[in-house]
């Protein structure tokens, strides 16, 4: 019999429209669930504000894991009534190297990247959560289906996110409305388990980075990019003037120091980034 | 608005003026659903793209 204590385990739940009635529904049922796997603080209604989310996080005990039931958008995971956040970048401190399970809208954008970024196991969506009233119950079931697993012991997160997709292909069959299951298709194709996953990105720079450094691609600045381009630019208008230069003399097949200059330039660049894979990918 | 769209909003027509769904965390009846269809392109482009990968995803099933 183990001897070590169940996680602590926060969960919250805003509930002040149609939408965060049934959200808040799905969360009780999460909590009641899981009771006998996770000890729990709850943040409910009128008592899931930002002021008493950042109090329990900082005094109460160690929670491991954040499971909040509401609306989200890329920048955070929104408060009762809709003011503001509980949780976004500016308070991400708190979360650090936690496990943040969210059926939010959006979160997985940017704040589950953020979160990714410190550490955190990050289980949300990278687009809107869709739902239907004709079978309300099988989406508060796929919802909830990964934080089941970690509350039973799974942290595997690859085999968290297969269970995840296994669970909402096993719903999408026995939903009997095919508006349920276009949205459970959709819900089950913007999931994203950072951990399982590295984050994506649309922008060119970072995905570059991402391929040459790995997962420290996400630690790179606009700056960067910035640098980056501009030794480019900087090393094609020396090579196009060195060419020009040579061309004037009538010998530029000769092997220029200038040339030479050049090569050895873009093969200190080329070393580097082979070093640089080596080294962050281990990292 | 092309035939996919056209279906969607024939599909919606048969509904009953209690049936609802979740959007991003707001509710729409049928009726509101149309009406976004038709004057909100990124909707439509979301619900069409949502719609099209289901059949794609029943037809490969088959």
């Amino acid at each position: 019999m183990s001897s070590t204590s169940p996680p602590w385990v926060l969960f919250i739940a805003p509930e002040f429209d149609t939408a965060t009635h049934y959200s808040k529904e799905w969360c009780d049922l999460l909590v009641s669930s899981t009771s006998k796997f996770v000890q729990h603080g709850y943040l409910e209604g009128t008592g899931a504000t930002r002021e008493n989310v950042e109090r329990m996080l900082t005094q109460g005990p160690s929670y491991e894991a954040v499971v909040f039931y509401n609306h989200g958008d890329e920048n955070g995971l929104v408060a009762q009534d809709g003011e503001g956040y509980v949780l976004d970048e500016k308070n991400i401190d708190l979360v650090k190297g936690k496990f943040i399970y969210t059926l939010a809208c959006l979160a997985g954008r940017k704040y589950g990247v953020k979160a990714w970024q410190q550490g955190c196991k990050f289980i949300g969506y990278d687009d809107v959560f869709g739902f239907t009233e004709d079978e309300p119950e099988l989406f508060g079931e796929a919802a909830g289906f990964g934080f089941e697993l970690w509350a039973r012991g799974l942290r595997d997160f690859k085999k968290i996110k297969e269970a995840m997709i296994d669970k909402f292909n096993r719903l999408i069959e026995i939903a009997k409305s095919f508006w349920t299951k276009v949205w459970l298709q959709h819900d089950r194709d913007h999931l994203v388990v950072y951990d399982a996953e590295r984050p994506s990105s649309k922008c060119i720079f970072r995905r570059l980075a991402l391929w040459v450094f790995g997962s420290f691609g996400w630690q790179f600045k606009r700056w960067h990019s910035l640098a980056a381009i501009l030794f480019g630019i900087g090393w094609g208008l020396t090579a196009h003037d060195l060419w020009v230069e040579i061309c004037k003399s009538g010998t530029p097949w000769r092997i220029h120091g200038g040339y030479i200059g050049l090569a050895l330039m873009l093969l200190s660049v080329f070393l580097s980034i082979g070093i640089f894979r080596k080294v962050f990918r281990n990292a | 608005m092309d035939e996919v769209d056209e279906l969607i909003i024939n599909y919606l027509k048969n509904k009953d003026a209690s049936w609802g769904w979740f959007f991003g965390g707001t509710r729409l009846s049928a009726k509101e659903t149309i009406d976004k269809l038709k004057t909100d392109k990124e909707f439509r482009k979301k619900v069409k793209q949502a719609v099209i990968n289901r059949l794609m995803e029943e037809v490969r099933g088959e």
